[in-house]
């Protein structure tokens, strides 16, 4: 039965204010969805500025595409663009200054360490633009979400991410009649076999992003994991990580040397580039960079697939890059827009970055990919995104896990055990750190 | 016997005992002279090696085994704002010169000769101020700089960097003024210079390689921070050296060795050159407030 009273005042309430204010509104909204879908920014953008925090990619010329891009967009739609550029690993203290100041950049970088659960509170609900893209690009690929969503909201943007596979060199491994390293397994017999030989192989045991993004592959493909699905529980005490313990310490032992234990992000490129190494597992700036410094080495140097596990599992852990609107940024509308722009054109990135940004987007695979699928030693790339990772896994990249990765803690326990402390005394600090950190984020 | 008598050496003339001592204090010194010299030269081989000769492990790391190039000056001065860089640093540190120059120096003489109750107390509170590291004051500083409206713009720099130059400063001063003899002020004000004529006409010019040191450590220590640079100047014309260095020609793991060495080559050796100028007068500076 209906309240009669509500019956009555209905007509009463329904005033020409509030169906100005309805249709209105239907029509603002529609109009921001007709204008997002036919890529047409809105007026209310001209004579604004954008201000965008952007890391120093690895290819200077994607930086330099990347900045015209931003700029003449800007002068399409009437707006004034600024792009900073700083590394990636400075960007959570100008991220953290910033957030003290209230007051910055529009649009802000992460790479590799991703904040967006620290900060959410403080960023933009940028959900409605990240359900568009996914439906206009044919959705994201599964890793993407956790990396932006908290609480069911999506307060970032997946831009791309940058695949870390096997980079081995051919000419010694057929002279010296070993298989491809398809497996870690191969990989270690490649390492023990050919150190001798003047070609030991090397994985950073530092504190490092890349050793934090390796040993992750590694332990992930061994069938281990850090937490489960939910994020809550911790995992990483288990047998698998032992195994991978062991197998990190007996590969260090038959196939490396202690440089490793000093190796920063870029001592793997420069031993590749060096023609010392047999094999490393790295970002393709590596590849890149043996093209331009050592020919010969390069021509011998082939990209293989994520090594398998003693399961036959494959994890590919890569380094994340989302973009984020702030809370208090001057030009969200500006901001939104932008971003939008920017997915619309996440094949020429790819191109313009020499095939490093590999995109969240399902519409972004279909083969062959820019760049890597005409390359015959790259279209093995192509095949990455099923294995696919990020830190966390196979849960999300929560607070915590974040606190893991910047105190590098997995990196630490694996440097423990290829020093020789006893896997049980390893496993026993490592399990204790993340219990540490869980504890602290729940008390909190 | 007489070969005995043959075989004892004649006695060493004082010009070759000085040689021998000259020869040994020499041997002695050059492992240290060695060990500061070489990050130079690498710096300056690199700054012209062509980028294939970094990598190559056949051949001799210390030499050129490819013909010099300047390619590496070409990619800082074309597609940098190195040149910009430059000009901020110098700028930046000499407003914080100035700045600390003007405050520590007044704050020096105050709290070294003025009597004030509680100064030695002022001055130990102020020097811990320097001990206060950047990591903890940058968040704070960075609603400072956001408020004033600095943001982005090197002008946050010069605001921020006499945190840390004033109180150095300050206590550099404090120590070389309690060096010069009180009876020199009193005959001073007795000839009619007031408190600030002493310190002016008398005081400060006895005092000039303590003022020379202040100005050296705040212009240097402009140009050591990274921290704040990093946090409050993100625009790519408005970095200083410090900051502009790391920030464009690391990119990622991908390091522009020969660039970065030419740019740190290029500001490290005028500056070296210029302490080397002023090292007697630094040392005595540094050391002037050691004894009373």
């Amino acid at each position: 039965m209906s309240d009669p009273r509500s019956a009555q005042t209905a007509p009463a309430t329904f005033n020409r204010r509030k169906f100005l204010t309805v249709t209105g509104a239907g029509v603002a909204g529609g109009s921001l969805v007709a204008m997002l879908d036919a890529r047409q920014a809105p007026a209310q953008i001209k004579g604004t500025t954008l201000r965008i925090l952007q890391w120093s990619h690895f290819i200077p010329a994607y930086d330099a595409w990347f900045d015209k891009f931003a700029k003449e967009w800007g002068d399409q739609n009437g707006v004034k663009v600024r792009v900073d550029h700083i590394p990636h690993l400075e960007l959570p203290a100008r991220m953290a200054a910033e957030f003290a100041a209230g007051a910055g950049h529009d649009i802000i970088h992460n790479g590799s360490s991703i904040l967006t659960r620290l900060y959410y509170k403080s960023l933009l609900d940028i959900s409605d633009i990240y359900g568009q893209i996914g439906k206009k690009y044919g959705g994201w690929i599964p890793a993407a979400r956790s990396l932006v969503e908290v609480e069911g909201r999506q307060y970032g943007l997946p831009i791309y991410y940058i695949l870390l596979p096997m980079l081995w060199r051919k000419d010694l491994f057929e002279q010296a009649g070993l298989q491809p390293p398809d497996t870690w397994e191969l990989a270690r017999l490649a390492a023990r076999t050919l150190k001798p030989k003047g070609h030991p192989t090397g994985i950073q045991f530092s504190q490092c992003a890349d050793a934090n993004l390796n040993w992750r592959s590694l332990l992930f493909s061994f069938g281990g994991a850090e937490a489960d699905p939910s994020g809550e529980t911790i995992l990483v005490d288990s047998k698998e990580t032992r195994e991978a313990l062991r197998f990190a310490k007996a590969i260090f032992d038959e196939g490396m040397t202690p440089e490793v234990f000093s190796w920063d992000d870029a001592s793997d490129n420069r031993f590749l580039a060096s023609g010392v190494g047999c094999w490393i597992h790295d970002a393709i700036s590596a590849y890149r960079t043996t093209e331009d410094t050592n020919p010969p080495v390069f021509k011998n140097t082939f990209i293989a697939m994520e090594p398998a596990g003693p399961g036959g599992k494959r994890v590919s852990v890569s380094a994340a890059n989302v973009w984020m609107i702030w809370k208090f940024a001057k030009n969200q509308p500006a901001a939104k827009e932008f971003l939008v722009h920017l997915l619309d054109n996440d094949r020429e990135g790819m191109v313009q970055s020499r095939g490093y940004n590999m995109p969240y987007l399902n519409d972004g695979y279909k083969k062959p990919m820019p760049v890597i699928g005409t390359d015959p030693k790259m279209q093995i790339l192509q095949d990455f995104p099923k294995i696919v990772a990020f830190y966390g896994y196979p849960g999300p990249f929560t607070t915590p896990i974040q606190e893991v990765v910047n105190l590098f803690v997995l990196p630490d326990m694996f440097t423990r055990a290829a020093r020789g402390q006893a896997i049980e005394d390893v496993m026993k600090w490592g399990a204790g750190e993340y219990h540490r950190i869980f504890a602290k984020h729940k008390r909190a | 016997m007489t070969g005995v008598v043959q075989a004892v050496a004649p006695p060493r003339t004082k010009r070759q005992k000085e040689l021998r001592r000259h020869l040994l204090v020499y041997a002695g010194l050059a492992p240290f002279v060695l060990i500061a010299v070489f990050p130079i030269y690498w710096m300056l081989i690199t700054a012209f090696k062509q980028e294939p000769d970094l990598y190559r492990m056949d051949n001799i790391p210390f030499w050129f085994n490819l013909p010099p190039t300047l390619k590496n000056f070409e990619i800082l001065f074309y597609q940098t704002n190195y040149g910009a860089w430059i000009v901020n640093t110098m700028t930046i540190s000499a407003w914080v010169a100035l700045i600390t120059l003007l405050t520590a120096v007044p704050a020096g003489y105050a709290l070294a000769r003025l009597r004030l109750p509680g100064a030695e107390n002022i001055g130990i509170t102020i020097f811990l101020t320097y001990l206060v590291p950047a990591i903890i004051l940058f968040l704070p500083l960075s609603r400072v700089i956001a408020t004033l409206g600095l943001q982005d713009s090197w002008w946050a720099l010069v605001v921020v960097y006499p945190t840390f130059t004033v109180p150095f400063c300050t206590w550099l001063m404090m120590g070389f003024f309690k060096t010069v003899p009180m009876e020199m002020e009193e005959a001073a004000r007795v000839d009619g210079c007031g408190q600030l004529g002493a310190l002016v006409r008398v005081v400060l010019p006895v005092s000039l390689p303590g003022v020379l040191t202040s100005v050296i450590f705040a212009f240097t220590l402009s140009m050591q921070d990274f921290l704040y640079g990093l946090a409050f100047v993100s625009p790519g014309d408005q970095k200083p050296v410090p900051v502009g260095v790391p920030t464009e020609l690391i990119r990622g793991d991908v390091f522009f060795w020969g660039s970065l060495m030419g740019a740190a080559l290029l500001v490290g050796l005028p500056v070296a050159i210029l302490y080397n100028f002023f090292l007697d007068r630094f040392i005595q500076g540094i050391t002037g407030g050691v004894v009373k």
